[in-house]
């Protein structure tokens, strides 16, 4: 009888199978994201048809300058976790170590970014309710309720992304053992390029509505 | 035999082509294109996109399979879009 291998589990055959088994449940589970973010995005399509121009007027308080470093910052992380991933299949390391660390530092600066401009957007009062902007047309607060809720669910993306990455380096760190944890890496990436691909699509239709008028 | 994971030249390629569109679509969002700007700047996320997917996401060394599922979700959004514009815009007609 052939000696248990400890990174397969006993349902699997060998390696392989049980890699495509769970990379095809986190394909399936980022299916029901892509709906999850969906209905947000639908809401979104529908209401910037009813109010264009009040979705116009919103969208130039975004700060640019804020969510265009932080598109670059995510797409960099993408880069990083994607580096991160190469490495572990190439059994490094060090290097492996090396870009998750690097991404983790990219996502706080995310955060922390983000952070500043939250804090910008409730000091120039872009929050609904009664304190919002007299300034901006009625149906503004309908963009900004969008806003708050796609960039702050997207922000709990990033967390999550965040906690799951911060694991995987400490097990990899303490274990040294990349063989049994290549294929969670690669799952985490597969997780955080989706957070990624979410905002690409977020910062054109929250920053950029209408900004040449 | 296929190597386990894109090279470093193509990861760093992609991650520059990535960056150029993001600068095109801010470039192309402050110009005047008569309409025609959210179309155009949508695309371009949709190639950012598709380039995230193939590359960093590896599905072009996926299986069959694993690429069907990654198209489900967003069939399913096609049809929730569709749907939904469906209803908005036959009421127009009333």
């Amino acid at each position: 009888m052939p000696e248990a291998n400890p990174t397969v589990a006993e349902q699997f055959d060998d390696r392989q199978q049980q890699r495509d088994a769970a990379t095809l449940g986190m394909w399936t589970f980022l299916a029901t994201e892509v709906l999850f973010f969906g209905g947000l995005f639908l809401a979104y399509t529908v209401y910037r048809h009813f109010y264009y121009d009040d979705f116009g007027a919103g969208s130039k308080r975004t700060d640019l300058v804020f969510g265009t470093t932080n598109s670059v910052i995510l797409i960099t992380s993408s880069l990083s976790v994607a580096l991160a991933v190469r490495a572990a299949n190439l059994n490094n390391l060090k290097s492996t170590l090396r870009w998750l660390v690097v991404t983790l530092l990219l996502a706080a600066s995310f955060l922390v970014i983000k952070g500043f401009e939250y804090h910008k957007d409730i000091a120039s009062n872009l929050v609904p309710g009664p304190n919002f902007t007299p300034t901006l047309p009625l149906h503004a607060q309908t963009f900004f309720w969008l806003y708050w809720a796609m960039t702050g669910l997207h922000a709990v993306h990033v967390m999550v992304g965040m906690s799951v990455l911060t694991a995987i380096t400490l097990l990899v760190w303490r274990q040294r053992n990349l063989p049994a944890k290549r294929t969670t890496i690669e799952l985490a990436g597969l997780y955080w390029h989706f957070v990624d691909i979410v905002w690409l699509f977020l910062y054109p239709l929250l920053y950029l509505v209408n900004r040449h008028s | 035999m296929k190597a386990a994971s894109p090279s470093t030249k193509s990861l760093a390629i992609t991650w520059l082509v990535l960056v150029v569109l993001h600068f095109t679509i801010l470039g192309i969002s402050m110009l005047e294109f008569g309409g025609i700007g959210t179309p155009v700047i949508l695309t371009l996320a949709v190639v950012q996109m598709i380039l995230v997917m193939l590359v960093f996401m590896e599905l072009s060394r996926s299986n069959k399979l694993v690429r069907l599922f990654a198209v489900a979700g967003f069939f399913w959004l096609l049809i929730q879009f569709t749907l939904t514009a469906g209803d908005y815009l036959m009421r127009a007609f009333h």
